[in-house]
């Protein structure tokens, strides 16, 4: 059977497949991003964290949280998901609790970094103008540092797609599934246009997720910033 | 550390009775940041007088801009008392106090992701003015820095030019109507033909609006330009000589405030003072008045001056030598050495003359009037 | 096991390239190990309290962890060798005046194809002719590392300052000279940058290559969950996590040497 015709068989199969791998990545962004996001502004804006702190905790927290951050970046997948495996079990929990950790450092760092290049005078001026911390983090730190930050939502994204196949060896949803069954039956059947298109649905979804991202972009970027 | 030098220097200086109503009122005043033992700012007594212009000026490093920057307390003061029209403001909420002040400073800071109008409503709303009030303020303000609303409203910052950024951030400053403007350096970062132009619309707008300003410059042409009084500060944030700019021009209050303003070259000061500064020596036209010791000179239809007709003392008449009156003392020698004439003709923009400048009186003292009688 | 490949693209916005202040690589060289061995003295603190059974013991023992660490250290270290081998003069190719237009084209590719996983990639191959074992693997790993290096090799080129190349170009170096004496020496911080991204997704992916029967840390990961051995699975994680860090943390280590060298 040729791969066009395997696809066509099997097509709600796959459809459902894309939809798993496709929620179980958003739910892990938008769990990763909402944590980064609150991580990196407390971390960076100097009157939210206590006053008590010097300057140095203060660094000092932003850069161990990045570090701690990026370092869960760097344990291999297969390793994060077997460690996790003895306490959360098999399934979703493990698979979304893992995706979740990997997720967090490309939105924590541009976060931190949006938030850092912008530019010192629009601060000033904001605080001159009366506007409290808040205020300012509301209506100007977070819109002018928002396309980098969503640019890295978009990045973790893309890596959790990838990921995201190997959480099938605790048993998480997605096109995992296909790849470990396809595996399983190395030279069966159908097992090579299993693999294929378990991997070919990851691109699959990630076409989808990168329209879904130039559009957010177009829409949430302010026309004064935008480029060009 | 300043128990040496305030009796001395300050305190004559700063004690001026004339200032019937301060807007603006720093009582003893000490900056000290974290870390460092040398004062920013020690011991400042400064009071800023309602709807003057008063220019802070010192060499970088003096406090200055941490003056500034206390009056809204964008810095907090170590010690002292900040007092905005009467009202003991230092332990006030800082963020509702600078809702009350302008600030405008050199970068601008202009909001990129904000639409000029929405840069400029961005205290109205938060003082919750309806939508409105907003709009014909904006409107109102575009108009005052010359900036056609209908052509700038809903353009972004970084469509404009700078000169044009700083129009909207003194704009932005003005937008609540606050009886005070803090400017740190506003025209610092613009071109020189730029500045000029802003400095004179300044100037203009101040004539509108009469607020209580205070600004920061390392531009003694600027201070001199735009001040009522000038504040010079010296290092260590001890303030050397508040005054008028004649005043400081031609006194100096101690060898740092001369050498700040001169560097030694008396020349430079002339280049300071503009012609309608002085007390011109009184002139009239030949047959109008009898010739009771002023000069007299004959006039052409127009009432412009052609030629000396009498001056006291000498027999020869020089040729007559006008110089506009928005020209500056040092522009009057040069004419009248160009011209080999002892004295020069003073115009008006209609070039019908409004006085007489002498050499003797150059080499004398300078008699000066008061800014805005 | 992604590592830091976002890392290029991450920082774009503020500066190009991961040429980060060093002095934050300098604080995080310092911790890396600290959390290795604070990690691992957590492992061994629980191993001592619990006693393995024969199951366990036969995968956690010394000589079948030396083995399994041979293999995947093996597997790395090749197919990091073949991908600077052949992603460096491919970036550099496309760093060329000729090819910079389709530069941007190519790097929007790359950010697409971090979706690609490179488990699909490794399977794949497995259905070719090379079938099953450690060559199969070694090619996934190029596949699937071979990107970041051309990224990272074209935007150190990109990025090098157009003054420089023509004030040699005008002390009268020839193309090729410039290339050598002055590109390529500005631009290797960046391309050391993308060679550690490289190496830790070869670490990461060769823990997969166990699924097509090439061995490596992977393989005691693998058969610890199969056989439901929590322990097992818990010991031979922390193992392969540490072994990234750690290798992360060397590749941290030449990157800072190379970076602090070249000012």
């Amino acid at each position: 059977m040729g791969f066009g015709e395997y696809v066509g068989s099997e097509l709600s199969t796959l459809g459902f497949y894309a939809q798993q791998h496709f929620l179980l990545v958003l739910y892990a962004v938008a769990a990763a991003s909402v944590i980064a996001l609150a991580l990196g502004v407390l971390l960076h804006t100097n009157e939210l964290t206590p006053e008590s702190w010097t300057r140095k905790m203060r660094v000092g927290s932003r850069e161990t949280a990045l570090l701690l951050a990026s370092a869960a970046l760097t344990v291999p997948s297969l390793a994060l998901f077997g460690l996790l495996q003895p306490v959360l079990g098999i399934g979703v929990a493990p698979a979304l609790v893992g995706l979740t950790i990997y997720g967090t450092y490309p939105v924590l760092r541009n976060t931190v970094a949006g938030l850092s290049s912008v530019d010192p005078a629009v601060l000033d001026a904001a605080r001159g103008m009366g506007l409290g911390p808040v205020r300012r983090m509301l209506r100007v730190q977070l819109p002018l540092a928002w396309p980098v930050i969503l640019s890295g939502i978009r990045v973790a994204t893309l890596i959790l797609i990838g990921v995201a196949v190997v959480a099938a060896i605790v048993r998480g949803p997605g096109f995992g599934q296909p790849l470990f069954t396809g595996l399983g039956r190395l030279g069966a059947v159908n097992s090579f246009n299993q693999v294929l298109a378990g991997t070919l649905g990851c691109l699959a979804v990630a076409a989808v997720y990168e329209i879904a991202f130039f559009a957010i972009a177009r829409l949430t970027t302010p026309r004064g910033i935008r480029v060009r | 550390m300043s128990d040496d030098v305030r009796p001395t220097i300050a305190r004559p200086m700063i004690a001026r009775p004339t200032i019937a109503h301060p807007m603006i009122a720093l009582q003893g005043i000490t900056k000290t940041y974290p870390g460092q033992t040398r004062h920013a700012v020690a011991q400042l007594d400064f009071d800023v007088p309602d709807g003057n212009i008063v220019m802070l000026i010192g060499p970088s490093g003096c406090g200055k801009t941490t003056t500034l920057k206390m009056m809204n307390r964008l810095i907090e003061p170590t010690s002292g008392r900040i007092l905005l029209d009467g009202e003991d403001v230092t332990g006030v909420d800082g963020d509702q106090l600078r809702r009350r002040i302008g600030y405008v400073i050199q970068q601008v800071g202009l909001f990129p992701h904000f639409t000029i109008a929405d840069n400029i409503a961005v205290v109205p709303r938060i003082l919750g003015w309806d939508r409105k009030r907003i709009d014909t303020r904006v409107d109102e303000l575009l108009h005052l820095v010359g900036l056609e609303p209908r052509d700038f409203r809903d353009r972004h910052p970084r469509q404009l030019s700078g000169g044009q950024q700083q129009r909207v951030g003194v704009a932005r400053g003005l937008a609540a109507d606050p009886a005070v403007m803090l400017m740190d350096e506003p025209f610092g970062a613009i071109d020189p033909i730029t500045r000029d132009r802003l400095q004179d619309e300044f100037l203009e707008i101040q004539r509108q609006i009469a607020k209580t300003i205070c600004f920061v410059t390392h531009d003694l042409t600027e201070a001199v330009k735009l001040g009522d009084r000038i504040a010079v500060f010296g290092p260590g944030g001890v303030l050397q000589q508040y005054d008028t700019p004649e005043q400081i021009l031609t006194h100096p209050a101690n060898d740092f405030v001369a050498e700040f303003v001169g560097s030694g070259a008396a020349v430079r000061r002339l280049s300071l003072l503009e012609l309608s500064r002085l007390e011109l020596e009184q002139i009239s036209v030949d047959g109008v008045d009898s010739p009771n010791g002023h000069p007299t000179y004959r006039a052409d239809a127009a009432g412009r001056a052609v030629a000396w007709s009498h001056l006291p003392g000498v027999s020869e008449m020089p040729p007559l030598v006008t110089v506009p009156l928005s020209g500056t003392v040092y522009d009057a020698v040069d004419v009248m050495l160009d011209m080999r004439t002892p004295l020069v003709a003073v115009v008006d923009h209609e070039d019908r003359p409004q006085g007489a400048l002498r050499w003797d009186a150059l080499v004398r003292e300078l008699p000066t009037k008061g800014r805005r009688p | 096991m992604t590592a830091t490949v976002g890392e290029s693209k991450v920082a774009r916005p503020t500066g190009p390239g991961s040429t980060g202040s060093t002095r934050k690589a300098d604080r995080s060289l310092v911790a890396v190990p600290i959390i290795v061995v604070v990690g691992l003295g957590l492992v061994a603190l629980y191993l001592s309290t619990r006693t393995l059974d024969t199951i366990e013991r036969r995968t956690i023992n010394v000589e079948n962890i030396t083995a399994r660490l041979g293999e995947h250290l093996y597997l790395t270290a090749v197919s990091t060798a073949i991908v600077i081998a052949l992603a460096i003069p491919l970036g550099i190719v496309l760093s060329r005046p000729a090819l910079r237009r389709v530069q941007p084209g190519v790097l929007a590719l790359t950010g697409f194809l971090q979706a690609l996983p490179p488990f699909g990639v490794i399977i794949l191959l497995a259905f070719s002719p090379l079938g099953l074992g450690a060559t199969t693997a070694i090619v996934a790993l190029v596949v699937a590392s071979f990107l970041p290096v051309v990224t990272n090799t074209a935007v150190g080129l990109a990025q090098v300052d157009p003054a420089m190349v023509e004030a040699a170009r005008g002390m009268g170096m020839s193309s090729r000279q410039t290339l050598w004496r002055v590109e390529l020496p500005l631009a290797v911080p960046v391309m050391v940058a993308g060679i550690r991204v490289a190496l830790v997704l070869n670490v990461a992916t060769a823990t997969l290559a166990t699924y097509i029967g090439a061995g490596g840390l992977g393989n005691i990961i693998d058969g610890a969950l199969r056989l439901g051995r929590p322990t097992a699975t818990l010991v031979a994680a922390a193992l392969v996590a540490a072994l990234a860090l750690l290798i992360d943390w060397l590749a941290g280590v030449a990157e800072y040497l190379v970076r602090r060298r070249s000012g």
